[in-house]
């Protein structure tokens, strides 16, 4: 039951009792309280009353503690960093599914990760409890546990939006990393049944480009914003489209690839193209749409 | 019938310093004192008692210093200073000054006899 009593206390004066002073008070009134517990025993009562009497004894921490200037945190260091990681990654994710550097929040979450460790390293540090040292380091371990898994939380919102930006063909995307283009023409159309686009289209290459082999094509492609297979409008016999192999982000993104296509009519003009460079679209296709 | 804290509140500094006018004593000693003294009517809670000390020691009406339990645990014993045992004899003053005023402010005819 001391344990119990020391324990309540121990909850009372929260982070309070790592502040100067505060250990001590934390021991006077643990003192006092299991003294308190000792005599109810000795007087007869049993351990579950006694407990309530000596607790109930213990009055208004909080006022004693301002009294005392002791300032008491509601939550600890790690608590604000952990939360501060969380919504500060949360938040630089979604700015970097729009910007697509995976390298901001991964450096972000790092420095909140060496933060968090550090913090619970000054707490081993700093801790006054020199009989229990173990304890202190379970503790400090534990929390630094938690953080972590906050933190990878907050990453694998990256992975969630990752997936919706890669599966959901009705969004355009950014192309990160091209491994090769290919010039097609489609020789067999896509279908609708039902309302629903098939990607039963066939087509034959009419020329393949390796990334490798054109240095520049990344840069030149890097800005081009693909138009993902359209559900409405198929692709007909002829038409001439533009295939890119690619890669996303490195990790955390997963990686990923990918076939799409950026497409033109086989009587000239573009369409379905709304968000393609057409400067380059036209370079690399405009010979073949004929 | 317990007695309310509101009753006395004023004189939690007196009731302290007359239990070290007995000599050194420290948190849980004195606050049993209390009790027993009451017989268990009056009870001070511990945060009010360790925030009286603070106050009284900040006064300078007592000093405090470390010493040993009977367990060998260190403990913080509480001595009464000069200066508190003058505020005591002031409060013990003013508490018998206050109990002839209200004695008769609620005594039944008084207010005829003046």
């Amino acid at each position: 039951m001391h344990k119990q009593i020391e324990k309540y206390i121990s909850e009372l004066f929260g982070t309070a009792i790592n502040k100067p002073g505060g250990k001590e008070l934390y021991s006077e009134l643990t003192d006092s309280a299991i003294s308190r517990y000792e005599e109810e025993i000795k007087n007869g009562r049993l351990p579950s009353e006694a407990y309530q009497l000596a607790t109930g004894a213990i009055g208004d921490v909080d006022a004693l503690l301002d009294s005392y200037r002791i300032k008491k945190r509601r939550y600890s260091v790690g608590f604000w960093l952990t939360a501060a990681a969380f919504f500060i990654s949360a938040a630089v994710f979604s700015a970097s599914a729009l910007l697509h550097r995976a390298y901001v929040p991964l450096a972000i979450g790092l420095a909140a990760l060496a933060l968090c460790c550090a913090t619970a390293l000054i707490r081993i540090k700093r801790s006054s409890d020199r009989r229990a040292p173990l304890k202190k380091a379970a503790r400090a371990i534990a929390k630094a546990v938690i953080i972590v898994s906050a933190i990878v939380s907050a990453f694998s919102f990256a992975s969630i939006d990752a997936y919706h930006q890669i599966w959901n063909y009705d969004q355009s995307r950014w192309i990160d990393n091209i491994e090769s283009v290919s010039i097609i023409r489609v020789t067999h159309p896509e279908e609708i049944v039902d309302g629903v686009l098939t990607d039963g289209f066939e087509y034959e290459t009419l020329v393949e480009i390796d990334a490798a082999e054109w240095p520049d094509l990344l840069e030149k492609l890097g800005g081009l914003r693909f138009y993902q297979n359209n559900k409405t409008e198929p692709l007909q016999y002829g038409d001439i489209c533009v295939l890119i192999d690619y890669t996303g982000e490195p990790w955390p993104y997963f990686i990923y690839s990918s076939t799409c296509s950026a497409r033109g009519g086989k009587d000239g003009p573009l369409y379905n193209c709304d968000y393609c460079d057409k400067d380059a679209f036209d370079e690399i296709a405009a010979p073949y749409l004929k | 019938m317990s007695i309310s804290p509101d009753e006395i509140r004023g004189y939690t500094d007196t009731i302290i310093l007359a239990r070290l006018m007995d000599g050194d004593s420290y948190g849980y000693e004195i606050g049993k004192a209390i009790r027993t003294i009451t017989g268990g009517l009056y009870e001070l809670k511990e945060a009010t008692l360790y925030t009286a000390f603070h106050r009284m020691e900040q006064a300078g009406l007592i000093s405090s210093y470390w010493g040993e339990s009977e367990g060998g645990a260190r403990r913080r014993y509480y001595r009464v200073t000069e200066k508190g045992k003058l505020a005591y004899s002031e409060g013990v003053a003013g508490w018998n000054e206050t109990k002839r005023i209200i004695s008769e402010l609620i005594e039944r005819g008084g207010i005829h006899d003046a």
